[in-house]
């Protein structure tokens, strides 16, 4: 037997890791290319590295939460709740702070709070059998209302200089909230990659079936990736208050649509089995971009919505058409 | 009647029913080790019913089962796995977006360790007993580290075989229509994968409308016919019109 040998070779170098989920350079690349050369042309500050330092730490929130977000959509989920776990979580913690807990036992409050609503949320889903979509969207207008009722009217300022310093600060010229996101954008490249937790988020999302049939604990890793997102979602929280050095009941409204927007964007598939944490990346970094840029360029507000509503239709109508293409390769 | 003992399995007066219907009436036949079997039959004769009661999906109504001459009672199917009996679906169950070593190793992923550490994937160890599982039946893929969405249909068989070989327990493999979605050289190359694994000492149940490739391959063929055995014949003694004979009930 000559073996079941096939000549792909045509396929041959197409990327590997974060490249090959949409196979060859993500196009956002090109995309962030094209805008910094734009901006720079209108504005001589963009490229400042205080500018360049600004955009990183206005990332960093979107940043830890889309990791998350990655996640829960290359398992075929979706959470439409993050933002307003963020703004109850938040609302907690600086309350909780405001009245004398110390720092770092409000920062684990907040992770471990965020951590339960994302079980909660996982547990709906996997044992009630609710669709993520509707389970998570019902959070979202429950919490929120939620953090109204807790807050009242009132909203918390003036917090420690140690909590301030974590959303503010810098060491060096490096911004404390971009060093954090980093830390969580490694440790999320591992376990998407390197561990069987990535690699069981994507199989799910890919043929739940077939993982169910080779024993894999489905309801259970759904649950783990629900938790982690409620986990990122917590720490995000405190760096948001610690950046704002205020917490009010509308934190974080409409985090959710930034977020899904941007992890779509840098190549995660909505229909699972397909992500990239380096596009995810790239797709929170457009974003950023974008928003900075209008501002000194001296742009209407709404032009940046509009030009981010364009950029991601477009960017999944080149997705779908890279993943036509490759299937066609198939012999 | 059954031989004892040398028998793989051996299936007994069984019977199955889904309500008021009898799917399986009576079906009595034996596996021997290394065998290369055939049931044939038209829809609704009970073939895959028979398969299921056998692979532990479906729990029988009546009759006996027995492994190596010992009491077989499946209650699902992964005690059919435990003892050694692999089904492979006509769908594969394969993970599209992972590569071949991937969908080889689910769920059974050896890692290592980063600086005595952190542990990791090991993709190498993975890609490389991958391949040498698969060069034992002589299979070459020409990647192990490409989704097998991109894979044809005959390699995207090969790493379900795969997956069956790494459990090392297998002694006997169902196949559902095996060569049904194969182009023609695949279909060649798959028969050959099949008396592959007879030679490797594991005996293979093959469920198959074709019967030229079901004269290609095995050395019997169960022909049932409205959940009864109409007949089990050789393939080197009788000819494929007298196993269509059976299959229809006219004559022979």
């Amino acid at each position: 037997m000559t073996g079941l040998n096939t000549d792909l070779s045509p396929m041959r170098g197409v990327g590997s890791g974060a490249m090959r989920a949409i196979g060859g350079i993500n196009p956002l690349v090109i995309a962030l290319v094209i805008l910094y050369v734009a901006i720079i042309f209108w504005s001589d500050r963009f490229l400042a590295i205080s500018n360049q330092m600004n955009i990183t730490r206005q990332v960093a929130v979107y940043l830890i939460i889309a990791m998350g977000q990655t996640f829960v959509i290359s398992s075929r989920g979706i959470d439409l709740s993050v933002g307003s776990v963020l703004g109850f979580v938040g609302c907690v913690v600086a309350r909780m702070i405001d009245a004398g807990t110390p720092v770092p036992i409000g920062i684990a409050t907040g992770i471990v709070l965020g951590t339960a609503f994302g079980t909660i949320n996982g547990l709906v889903i996997t044992k009630l059998k609710v669709n993520p979509l509707i389970a998570t969207l019902g959070m979202l207008v429950a919490l929120r209302g939620l953090t109204h009722i807790l807050m009242g009217s009132t909203a918390v300022t003036r917090l420690p200089s140690s909590l301030v310093f974590l959303g503010q600060g810098f060491v060096g010229p490096v911004p404390m909230p971009a060093i954090i996101s980093l830390c969580v954008v490694v440790i999320c490249w591992w376990l998407y990659y390197h561990t069987r937790f990535g690699r069981y988020t994507v199989s799910i999302g890919s043929n739940e079936d077939a993982c169910g049939l080779a024993g894999i604990h489905v309801d259970r890793q759904k649950i783990l990736i629900y938790a982690f997102q409620g986990a990122c979602v917590g720490l995000a929280a405190t760096l948001l208050v610690g950046r704002l050095n205020a917490a009010s009941p509308d934190l974080g409204l409409n985090y959710e649509l930034h977020i899904i927007a941007a992890v779509v964007l840098g190549g995660t598939a909505l229909y699972g089995g397909l992500g990239t944490i380096f596009g995810t990346v790239l797709g929170i970094f457009t974003i950023g971009v974008i928003e900075n840029g209008m501002v000194l360029v001296g742009a209407n507000f709404h032009v940046q919505r509009v030009l981010i509503g364009t950029l991601l239709v477009a960017a999944v109508a080149y997705q779908e058409y890279r993943r036509r293409q490759l299937e066609r390769r198939v012999v | 009647m059954l031989e004892k003992n040398s028998q793989l399995l051996q299936v007994i007066h069984l019977r199955k029913n889904f309500g008021a219907i009898q799917a399986v009436k009576d079906v009595s036949f034996d596996i021997a080790p290394a065998e290369i079997v055939a049931i044939v039959g038209d829809n609704g004769a009970g073939k895959s019913t028979v398969a299921k009661v056998i692979s532990g999906a479906y729990r029988r109504d009546g009759g006996e089962m027995l492994w190596n001459g010992g009491p077989y009672e499946p209650h699902e199917p992964d005690d059919a796995r435990d003892i050694g009996i692999e089904t492979m679906y006509q769908d594969l169950a394969l993970v599209n977006d992972l590569d071949a070593a991937g969908n080889i190793f689910l769920n059974r992923e050896p890692t290592r360790r980063l600086f005595r550490f952190l542990p990791l994937l090991d993709h190498k160890q993975m890609r490389e007993r991958s391949a040498e599982l698969l060069r034992r039946v002589k299979i070459e893929l020409p990647s192990y580290d490409r989704p097998v969405r991109q894979l044809s249909g005959g390699q995207r068989q090969a790493t379900a075989i795969g997956r069956i070989l790494l459990s090392e327990r297998a002694r006997l493999i169902i196949m559902d229509e095996p060569t049904a979605a194969l182009g023609v050289q695949e279909q060649r190359k798959v028969l050959e994968l099949i008396r592959n694994l007879s030679d490797h000492g594991m005996a293979v149940m093959i469920i198959s409308h074709n019967l030229e490739h079901v004269f290609t391959v095995s050395q019997r063929v169960i022909v049932l016919r409205g959940g009864e055995v109409a007949g089990i014949v050789s393939t080197a003694e009788v000819q494929k019109q007298d196993v269509v004979s059976l299959i229809m009930g006219g004559g022979a």
